[in-house]
């Protein structure tokens, strides 16, 4: 009997709703037969995902998992995991956030290495032995000497300008203004970067417009594991989300959930998920019930008292005390719970609550989910400095600043550092290695034509 | 027991007075304290880049900048090759002509190609971060991490995360230019050289044809001759 399966088949035992067998003794699960139909929708960072245009319904079954693209399968692929899982990949990112050139030089200075007179040594053409050593020796030449001046001139140059932005307590009004920070990083509290004494703080004791610790970062913002469904969870999630649970109850339904005490199971507010599919586009977001936006909870629940749910976050109440409109306890379908936890999952997906902001890109106009900064006092109830309109706008402009203050230095030394290479490196080849380039006999065709040329005058003269 | 949160927390939260000055003895920290002075303040501080960097950043992604500004050096390392070659008198007029097309084509195609392959792989660089951040966020969870500890981790994913599309994309560019366009462009183009040569020379050759042709038909004494004799 084949099993299809690329989910956790510790979960299969929930699943029974959601299982067929074909006439072949195949298991197949049925979301996985569905997925094909529709894809789900990962949010961009912080820049987020596109907001819901169409009307929203609560999601209360196993979401369909969408049809893997192939740029999915190819981050999906063992090999390419284990490089970007790879601490040579890490180390690559952290100087690439530091100093791109010298990972551009870096890179290039491999290629020159082992590469390309690999390639020039393996494959040698029609070119003799000694043209294709110097063309080996000139590549590694080149390579080395691309490499070290990169390495002497500009990193040091642009190491002066990451530092002041690493250290903007220790700079801030000798190389950069308060205003200049201000523009950088429209979140800071500006009152919050001085002692009583009027002395600057720390940049790591400053804070943000929300109270919060001051991130300069947007793209570092709150991640969840993506959430699957009640159903599909492993049974030792279910036990950990479900305190006491009997585990024998799991198979009656997640409506039908009880303790080993013979009371119903409950889960913790801030542990519940709950997910809405957009109609028009079928698009499925996930939001935690404690802090969904009314307008959000509004179109999951439509018969919910909005107003007997208490506040946001810490001051919401538990669905178990919701009222209907009707006055009479709310009726909160446990199908209707999707699960956070990472043991469930390799996928992280940004927090979203259903807050939205707009966003404007040249003559492009989207409504966009809101993120969260990773400063959440608590780390549970306390969500983190929403990303605003305009963090986003000012974290573009430094991307771009920081681009041109890190490149900058590169193309302005292009031109001299070519010019220097040209004119040194075959001297140098030539009189410390003894390594020359063979000299080209006249092109044949040239010859040719001139005796040609030469009949014909001649042919003329005579 | 282990205190190494402790002391990582120590570090940031200590002595107030120490933290305001921080005296940086190394021969590193005063090169890049020189470098902030000479180079560093005029673009951190510089209004002028500050309102272009606002202004074109609301106008396209700023997420490909890293790709334009290595095309912008390989242009002018190319331009500086060619101007090199055209100046170069050790070369004759065909081996110039050949390199400065060499040079020239060396720099287009492969920027081309290079723009091109970025474009197609965006999806899979955008997948690639996806799971670079997951298996970041999943690592740092599952370390036993102070509050402290953890902020730190992913203040520092978080910048990484800024860079991997820009890395990949620099690798791509690097790739094509340094690998791709030796090997496999620098051929093509050298045959292209000459085929250009050859034909300079062919259409040389046609005008030297036709230049000698009034010649010819200057030195025709053989009509006079004939109407003499005729005559």
């Amino acid at each position: 009997m084949k099993i299809h399966t690329t989910q956790n088949l510790n979960s299969l035992a929930l699943n029974r709703d959601i299982v067929s067998t074909n006439q072949t003794g195949e298991i197949r699960l049925n979301y996985s037969e569905k997925m094909r139909k529709m894809r789900n929708s990962v949010p961009d960072t912080y820049e987020s995902g596109v907001s819901f245009k169409g009307k929203k319904e609560i999601v209360t079954k196993a979401v369909e998992a969408g049809k893997k693209t192939f740029a999915e399968k190819v981050a999906n692929n063992q090999g390419i995991k284990k490089f970007i899982n790879s601490g040579f990949f890490n180390t690559l990112t952290e100087i690439t956030s530091k100093q791109e050139v010298m990972v551009q030089s870096g890179s290039a200075l491999a290629i020159c290495l082992i590469l390309r007179p690999g390639t020039i040594l393996a494959f040698p053409g029609k070119k003799n032995k000694k043209d294709n050593t110097y063309a080996a020796v000139h590549s590694i030449s080149s390579g080395i000497w691309g490499f070290v001046v990169p390495l002497t001139l500009i990193k040091p140059t642009v190491s002066g300008y990451n530092k002041i932005l690493k250290d903007m307590h220790k700079y801030m009004n000798k190389y950069i203004s308060e205003n200049m920070i201000k523009r950088r990083n429209p979140h800071l509290d500006m009152t919050s970067i001085r002692n009583a004494d009027g002395s600057i703080k720390n940049v790591k004791e400053w804070l943000d417009r929300e109270g919060r610790i001051f991130v300069s970062d947007c793209k570092n913002v709150r991640k969840i594991a993506q959430p699957k469904h009640i159903s599909e969870v492993s049974e030792d999630t279910m036990k950990k989300y479900f305190k006491d649970l009997d585990s024998a109850t799991i198979k009656d339904g997640a409506n039908n959930l009880m303790t080993k005490n013979g009371k119903k199971a409950q889960m913790e507010l801030k542990d519940i998920y709950i997910a809405l599919k957009d109609k028009e586009s079928g698009k499925v977001k996930y939001y935690p019930l404690e802090h969904a936006e009314e307008s959000i909870l509004k179109e999951a629940f439509p018969d919910l008292d909005i107003n007997s749910i208490g506040g946001k976050g810490i001051d919401r109440l538990h669905p178990e005390k919701w009222l209907a409109k009707d006055g009479k306890a709310f009726k909160f379908d446990n199908n209707s719970i999707f699960i956070s936890d990472m043991a469930e999952t390799e996928d992280m997906i940004p927090l979203i609550t259903g807050r939205v902001r707009e966003e404007v890109k040249g003559k492009k106009t989207e409504i966009k989910d809101i993120c969260y900064l990773n400063n959440s006092k608590d780390g549970v109830h306390d969500l983190g400095t929403a990303v605003e309109r305009d963090m986003v706008e000012a974290d573009w402009a430094n991307t771009l600043q920081d681009k041109i203050g890190g490149w900058l230095p590169e193309v302005i030394t292009a031109y001299p550092r070519a010019a220097a290479t040209i004119a040194i490196l075959p001297f140098l080849l030539k009189h410390v290695f003894h390594i020359e380039k063979t000299k080209k006999p006249k092109p044949p065709i040239e010859k040719e034509i001139k005796t040609d040329t030469e009949k014909t005058s001649g042919k003329a003269v005579a | 027991m282990n205190i190494q949160g402790i002391n990582a927390l120590n570090t940031y939260t200590g002595n107030k007075s120490q933290n305001q000055n921080v005296n940086f003895t190394g021969w590193g920290d005063k090169v890049t304290d020189f470098t902030a002075k000479i180079y560093g303040k005029y673009i951190a501080n510089s209004d002028r880049l500050r309102n272009f960097a606002e202004k074109a950043s609301k106008k396209a992604k700023v997420e490909n900048v890293s790709n334009h500004f290595q095309v912008a050096g390989s242009a002018i390392t190319s331009s500086a090759y060619m101007v090199s070659t055209m100046k170069n008198k050790d070369f004759d007029k065909d081996n110039a002509r050949t390199l400065a097309i060499n040079q020239g084509l060396g720099f287009l195609v492969p920027t081309a190609g290079a723009y091109i392959t970025d474009h197609y792989i965006a999806d899979i660089k955008k997948q690639i971060e996806y799971k670079y951040d997951a298996i970041h966020e999943h690592r740092i969870a599952q370390q036993k991490l102070t509050q402290a500890e953890k902020k730190e981790a992913m203040e520092k994913l978080g910048k990484k995360l800024k860079s991997v599309r820009a890395l990949m994309g620099i690798l791509t560019f690097t790739l094509i230019y340094r690998y791709v366009t030796p090997v496999a462009i620098t051929p093509v183009a050298n045959k292209i050289g000459n085929w250009v040569n050859a034909k300079v020379h062919a259409k040389e050759a046609a005008r030297e044809q036709q230049a000698e042709m009034p010649k010819e038909i200057e030195m025709k004494p053989m009509e006079d001759k004939k109407l003499n004799t005729a005559a």
